[in-house]
């Protein structure tokens, strides 16, 4: 991982801690928070992952399209301004299990997880 | 870049754009269209009166415009050409080298390593004749036809250089010196080896013909106009001597046209020579920037022009498209004014290309409408074309959600040939200050690009004009350039003026006019949040083309130090705040916090002057706006009422937002020292105050404060409280009745 010493303590000392199954499931159930709101440790990771601390990490997307509207999720090529990069063949029918499904994929990318 | 047809979602498409904001019944209004979906494209016109909005809100509404006949035209792929540089007459004395020229000019590159940039050229020396200055990679190279010298050193990015190119009949000689103030330079130290140095080798000179251009910032331009070999970084006085000669053969000076209102012509950079050989400049390259003798002590332009001789060039620069208009879209003489749009289709594409037509020009009409609905155009140019979504983590951090693209998204996202937003830096970092109407505005359209955009801009607005439709209130409508050129005397014509939900960037002008009216007796909705903010330009040229500077707010990017002043007009940019101009003097309230995930609702104050209670007539909860196309009357954007910045006292605070959530945030310029400032779940300032202005002479505001506002219109069968309310308002405003109720 590209991350810098900063962010790197960060990761460790706060975020790895957090990520347990019951904050996945958290996610899961809610991965808009409007019901409510987070929990604040699932914020404070949400906030570490959204903010791409690793730029060699990538930087994912969620594509709607078609009738009735269907979502796939998929990735910022390397170069900006080159056609998104599709990530895995599943389509999702809810905007929310799209959602989650990169919440899982940016877990996997900063090796947190609660089997870690 | 590729266009792989497999790529989910890349529609070939069809893309236009129309050469204004705003045009009368009776006008012509050209049309541009690129398309290769098929052999010609179809358009009419059409009146938008609803965007698509559904489920979440209103469906997508549109009325035909009979009085127009469609028309078809050939399809043409037009190319756009990207990239700003300079263009000028080319001195006799560039036809003649072997009898001895001198180039000497200033250049501070700012984007290394992007392949071979070229500086200045006259004709194509690897094909024979001309001479060219040429940053490779990161090294300065200078050429004529069979010789090439290169300063060998690279440059530091940045940082400005004296470079001499000295040409006789027998050799070719560089000379790159590092030269600057530690104050106009990015570093004080450059690093070691970064000193003079001098090349020379043999040469013979053939001069290109006289016909070529003397080009600045390109190598070529193609007959379809596309610039090649772009450079980006500044360029200062650029001079042609003679050998022995003391006074210059030409001297092209960027200080030279600025005046006291900034810089008159910016397409335009002088020659001071005799010959008078001004270089036209494309794509508006940045004017009004620091050169290398800036030194810290002046900030305006207009005071030291001889400290701003420089002109900055992007290879992302876009300022026109250029494209062949096909349609002079003649608009009927009887042509009611709303929000229209060109509907093109090519194949199984469309697209739609929104316009105002506003009130016919000139003396009031007896039969006008009541009500003035001001389009904010400029600040959908503020937003045009943004990439802010794809390219900013920040944006996630607000938004609290994974961006989502749909397919016109995917294709603009790759499509930066469109240019961008004023939300955005160039490819060396600097800021993108400039934005024009002369290219397709794909964020502009009655379609919902990510989901917070169902009340964002252009498709917040549709929603007050959908509301208006279904009330039956007939409504003229205008541009910010309207408002703008004819002053309180348009506004004046009409018993209410309302603007639309996010009337972010005003010019003096404008807000001189909304103050004269209110002032006038006019009554003034203030639709938005956020609103009255940047100080905005018209470029002076071109009033297509808008420009800012930002500093001291709540901001994407941050002018740099010394360039806080419009080369358009020459004032001070930044907030109108900072210019005495809070728009709390005016509306009572002002841009207080941002969260663009969610929104809330409105809680009636207690100790409102019952006088005002009118505002809440048949709004019978307390507690009131707590849904909407995206969830509640106040949200994304909010303003609140500050005595420090001048709410008036006569204020009254009808209600005001709570259950914000944390990520509802404090405008930056609302927080001085670091602290703990909580969210808005949390924190006292964060809200949304309703309120309701009075003012002397039978006049007015209401303002709710809130960019949400018009995406709760048409909750509850367009019957819900924050339409009650509207209608309250716009029923007392409309009468004239005083807007206290006698007790």
């Amino acid at each position: 991982m590209a991350l810098d010493p900063s962010d790197l303590a960060i990761l460790r000392r706060r975020v790895r801690p957090l990520v347990t199954e019951e904050l996945v499931a958290e996610h899961r159930a809610d991965p808009f928070g409007t019901g409510g709101g987070h929990s604040p440790a699932l914020v404070e990771v949400l906030h570490f992952l959204r903010r791409n601390p690793d730029p060699a990490r990538p930087r994912y997307l969620v594509l709607r399209g078609g009738e009735p509207p269907a979502w796939r999720v998929a990735r910022r090529a390397p170069v900006p301004t080159d056609p998104v990069v599709p990530v895995g063949a599943t389509t999702y029918a809810a905007r929310e299990d799209a959602e989650h499904a990169v919440f899982l994929l940016r877990l996997a990318d900063y090796e947190l997880g609660p089997e870690r | 870049m590729s266009a792989e047809p497999t790529n989910p979602g890349w529609p070939p498409g069809v893309m236009g754009y129309v050469d204004r904001p705003s045009a009368a019944p009776g006008e012509t209004v050209a049309v541009h269209v690129s398309t290769d979906a098929a052999a010609t494209w179809t358009a009419d016109l059409v009146r938008l009166l609803s965007a698509d909005l559904a489920p979440e809100g209103p469906p997508f509404r549109e009325a035909a415009v009979e009085a127009v006949p469609a028309v078809e035209r050939e399809a043409l792929v037009q190319p756009t050409p990207v990239g700003s540089y300079g263009h000028a007459p080319a001195h006799p004395r560039l036809s003649a080298l072997a009898d001895g020229l001198t180039i000497t000019l200033e250049v501070a590159p700012t984007l290394l390593h992007d392949g071979r940039q070229t500086i200045v050229a006259h004709g194509d020396p690897a094909a024979g004749a001309g001479l060219a200055l040429v940053l490779d990679d990161d090294v300065l190279t200078a050429a004529v036809a069979g010789a090439t010298v290169s300063a060998g050193q690279p440059v530091t990015a940045g940082c400005w250089y004296r470079v001499t190119i000295a040409i006789t009949g027998e050799a070719l000689s560089l000379v790159q010196e590092p030269i600057g103030t530690r104050e106009a330079n990015r570093f004080a130290l450059r690093p070691d080896g970064d000193t003079t140095v001098t090349a020379t080798a043999p040469a013979a000179p053939v001069g290109a013909p006289a016909a070529a251009p003397l080009l600045f910032g390109a190598a070529t331009v193609g007959a379809d106009g596309v610039p090649q070999g772009c450079f980006t970084g500044r360029l200062g006085p650029i001079t042609l001597t003679a050998p022995g000669d003391d006074a210059p053969l030409a001297h092209w000076d960027p200080a030279a046209g600025i005046g006291r209102d900034g810089v008159a012509t910016p397409s335009r950079l002088d020659d001071r020579g005799p010959l008078g050989l001004h270089a036209t400049l494309v794509n508006r390259p940045l004017r009004g920037v620091t050169g290398s003798r800036w030194d810290g002590t002046q900030h305006d332009l207009r005071h030291a022009p001889e400290q701003y001789t420089a002109v900055h060039f992007h290879r992302d620069d876009l300022s026109d498209c250029a494209w062949t208009p096909q349609w002079d879209l003649a608009l009927p003489a009887e042509l009611e004014s709303g929000v229209y749009a060109v509907r093109v289709r090519a194949g199984a594409h469309e697209d739609r290309i929104p316009f105002v037509v506003r009130p016919p020009r000139g003396a009031a009409r007896a039969d006008r409408a009541d009500v003035l609905f001001v389009l904010p155009t400029n600040s959908y140019l503020a937003y045009a074309n943004d990439h802010v979504a794809t390219d900013s983590p920040r944006v996630q951090m607000l938004m609290r959600r994974v961006p989502q693209l749909d397919e016109l998204e995917v294709y603009r996202h790759a499509h930066r040939e469109f240019g961008s937003s004023l939300y955005e830096v160039h490819a060396d970092g600097s800021p993108i200050a400039l934005s024009t109407w002369r290219r397709p505005i794909l964020t502009m359209r009655p379609h919902v690009h990510l989901f917070n955009a169902r009340a964002w801009q252009f498709t917040g607005d549709l929603q007050l004009v959908d509301w208006l439709d279904r009330a039956g209130r007939r409504v003229d409508v205008v541009a910010d350039i309207d408002v703008h050129r004819e002053g309180a005397a348009l506004l004046s014509r009409y018993r209410c003026v309302m603007t639309g939900s996010h009337p972010e960037y005003v010019t003096g002008p404008m807000l001189d006019a909304f103050e004269g009216y209110v002032a006038g007796g006019g009554r003034f909705l203030y639709l938005g949040g956020n609103g009255l903010y940047w100080v905005t330009g018209y470029d002076p040229e071109d009033d297509n083309i808008v420009e800012i500077r930002r500093w001291g707010g709540t901001e994407a990017w941050t002018a740099a130090p010394g360039e806080y002043h419009l080369a358009s007009t020459g004032e001070m940019g930044g907030l109108w705040r900072n210019r005495g101009r809070a728009p709390q003097k005016l509306t009572g309230i002002g841009f207080i916090a941002q969260g663009l995930d969610a929104a809330s609702g409105y809680r009636a104050r207690a100790d409102a002057d019952p006088r005002a209670g009118w505002v809440l007539d048949g709004v019978d909860d307390e507690l009131f706006g707590l849904t909407g196309t995206l969830g509640g009357a106040a949200g994304m954007e909010i303003d609140a009422v500050d005595a420090t910045l001048g709410t008036p006292h006569q204020t009254v605070i009808v209600a005001t937002s709570e259950g914000h959530s944390d990520d509802m945030l404090l405008a930056r310029e609302a927080v001085g020292m670091t602290s703990a400032a909580p969210g808005g779940a949390r924190n006292p300032r964060v809200h949304a105050d309703l309120v309701l202005v009075p003012w002397p002479g039978g006049g007015g505001v209401f303002a709710p404060g809130s960019i949400t506002w018009a995406a709760s219109l048409a909750d509850a069968e367009y019957d819900g409280p924050i339409s009650k309310i509207m209608n309250n308002v716009l029923d007392r405003f409309v009468s004239g009745a005083p807007l206290l109720e006698d007790a």
